[in-house]
């Protein structure tokens, strides 16, 4: 059994245009104290680390663990249908093997959703240590991978000293935004153990910033190693991201 | 058509996301068959170019396999090389096949009969020297390396899958398994959305991966004893024994260890060399593999063979081979979560 209720339809919004980035198929695995996801991308480049406790829902009670598994284009074309303030209840219909979204406004909409079976079962958590930890405006971070991507289709970050570079360079040029921590800064933390630096694709980057939602994130690297995207939702819900890095050309 | 072991030996069904960053030895013939026996309009004919020459075998091998590179997969093609003598009854019995399946379908094709024109056209194909040619042409100029075996390409993949070259090899026939392949994938090629024969309902076939000593372990059989039970049930150098299917083989195979015993125990007669049969399987013709380089797609000589010589659109010519390019720039500068846990 299954039932939850939320008071925004922009949360569920939110958790939707995250899955979208880089699943076609959500594996939802509803516990008793909150909803869980985490799942990698089809090319095994990014995961995506979603965790929703029961807190977050108005309404939430769940007996046992059920693994949901919903196509993503169906969700997003449902959460195309919702108003931000529409109340939305979700529920499990088992013996019909739907997933039900009602949609509460000025009307009372519903939609069932077939669930499908997943081909993967939800990944493990992995423990991977970074060497820089950085705390900083979500929207600087957007500005920063906005400007690299006008000439690069990857973007390099470099964590030295008291600073966090953006820089990337393509057949039309180069671009560099340089962040140093302080208390006027957008980078309010940084955190080196050892000055590092790693290039990322920036197709991903740019579809994760579409999907952050929160005021703040934090970004977690190492030299050749993947990142770490999180962010809050829901104020005590998180979502992160890992993102594997390219390797250099020779 | 290989050994019917399909009764008896389990697969695991796997998406093609499981297979990335692994490098596979496709069956070159057994997936250049299976093209040119599905790439086809509703009536059965084949695609072709202005000029009438069979295309159904350069889309398959450019659009299907730019898709498996997309989700990282390393692939290899393996050609057959010579036919052991003993195939000859069987190479016999196809050309005999394809000619009643032609004439079947050009009589379907006559009486309106469309779905019966589409399947017996799917046994009419047919592999010349010119589309084992160009295929190879195709699959060079996509940075797919192309390796010539000294006789059954099935044996020479699982050779390189058991020195670990390719990490598996891939193929329609339960022969891999005879030839000592540690891991084999069937369906490789036509995964995704399939129509059923006779019907307007889709179904999704998925790839699935045969482990051989799992199943030699749950069947509780040697290798040889495999080998054993395909010859009994027929392999590509003998028939059937009639009454003897895989179940069957399996039971007396289990009941009395060996071919001798169960010939002995059941009065039955062969009248083929099996010993030899045997052989073909357990002691095939090996050669020296350097390992793998996947070099990097020529796009001009991608457009050249398809579009300038076979009149393929070539906007979506260009749309897939930039799909190609990115997929190996991933391939070779993108590195993948599972190399850090």
């Amino acid at each position: 059994m299954f039932h939850a209720i939320l008071d925004s339809g922009k949360i569920w919004k939110q958790i939707v245009d995250a899955l979208t980035t880089i699943l076609t198929e959500a594996l939802f695995v509803m516990k008793e104290d909150g909803i869980y996801l985490r799942q990698v991308d089809p090319l095994n480049i990014a995961m995506i680390d979603m965790v929703l406790p029961a807190e977050i829902f108005q309404e939430y009670s769940c007996k046992g663990t059920h693994d949901i598994c919903l196509g993503v284009d169906e969700l997003t074309k449902i959460s195309k249908r919702m108003a931000v303030d529409d109340k939305i209840e979700l529920s499990l219909d088992e013996d019909d093997n739907r997933f039900e979204i009602k949609m509460i406004g000025p009307a009372v909409r519903k939609f069932k959703l077939q669930m499908i079976k997943p081909l993967e079962t939800p990944r493990k958590p992995r423990g991977i240590e970074f060497d820089v930890k950085a705390e900083m405006f979500a929207d600087a971070f957007k500005q920063a991978i906005k400007d690299v991507s006008v000439v690069s289709i990857n973007v390099k970050i470099i964590a030295q000293n008291d600073t966090l570079i953006f820089t990337g360079e393509g057949d039309t040029g180069e671009a560099e935004v340089a962040l140093k921590v302080g208390e006027d800064s957008a980078l309010f933390d940084l955190d080196i153990k050892t000055d590092s630096y790693a290039i990322y694709p920036m197709k991903y980057l740019s579809d994760i910033i579409k999907a952050v939602s929160g005021d703040s994130i934090s970004l977690q690297f190492s030299t050749h190693k993947p990142i770490q995207i999180g962010f809050g939702i829901a104020e005590i819900g998180t979502i992160k991201f890992l993102v594997a890095p390219r390797k250099e050309r020779r | 058509m290989g050994t019917q072991l399909g009764d008896i030996i389990e697969s695991e069904v796997i998406s093609l996301t499981d297979l990335n960053n692994k490098s596979i030895a496709i069956d070159a013939f057994n997936t250049l068959y299976q093209f040119l026996a599905i790439i086809r309009q509703p009536d059965g004919t084949p695609l072709k170019d202005r000029s009438g020459r069979l295309t159904s075998h350069l889309s398959g091998l450019f659009y299907r396999n730019t898709n498996l590179i997309e989700h990282g997969i390393r692939l290899v093609y393996v050609f057959d090389g010579e036919p052991h003598e003993l195939k000859s009854k069987e190479i016999e019995r196809r050309r005999k096949k394809r000619e009643d399946a032609r004439a079947k379908w050009e009589l379907a094709l006559e009486e309106g009969r469309i779905e019966d024109a589409r399947r017996a056209a799917q046994a009419s194909s047919k592999l010349t020297d010119e589309i084992i040619q160009e295929s190879k042409e195709l699959l060079t100029a996509m940075g797919i390396p192309v390796i010539q075996a000294p006789s059954e390409g099935e044996a020479l993949a699982a050779q390189m899958a058991k020195e670990g070259i390719v990490w598996a090899s891939a193929s329609q026939d339960f022969d891999s398994l005879l030839y000592d392949c540690p891991r084999m994938v069937r369906n490789l090629s036509i995964t995704g959305r399939r129509r059923v024969a006779r019907s307007r309902s889709y179904k999704t076939i998925h790839p699935e991966l045969i482990e051989l000593t799992t199943n030699l372990k749950r069947l509780g059989l040697t290798r040889e004893q495999l080998v054993d039970i395909a010859i009994l049930i027929g392999t590509d150098y003998n028939a059937r024994i009639k009454g003897i299917g895989p179940k069957t083989a399996l039971k007396l195979m289990k009941q009395y260890g060996s071919i001798e015993k169960i010939v002995v125990e059941k009065g039955i007669v062969l009248d083929f060399p099996y010993n030899e049969i045997r052989k073909i399987f357990l002691e095939p013709p090996t050669i020296e593999i350097d390992p793998i380089k996947w070099p990097e797609p020529q796009p001009d000589t991608i457009f050249d063979i398809l579009c300038t010589q076979h009149d393929f659109g070539e906007e979506r010519v260009n749309r897939a081979t930039q799909r190609l390019l990115d997929a190996f720039d991933k391939s070779m500068y993108q590195s993948s979560l599972s190399e850090f846990f």
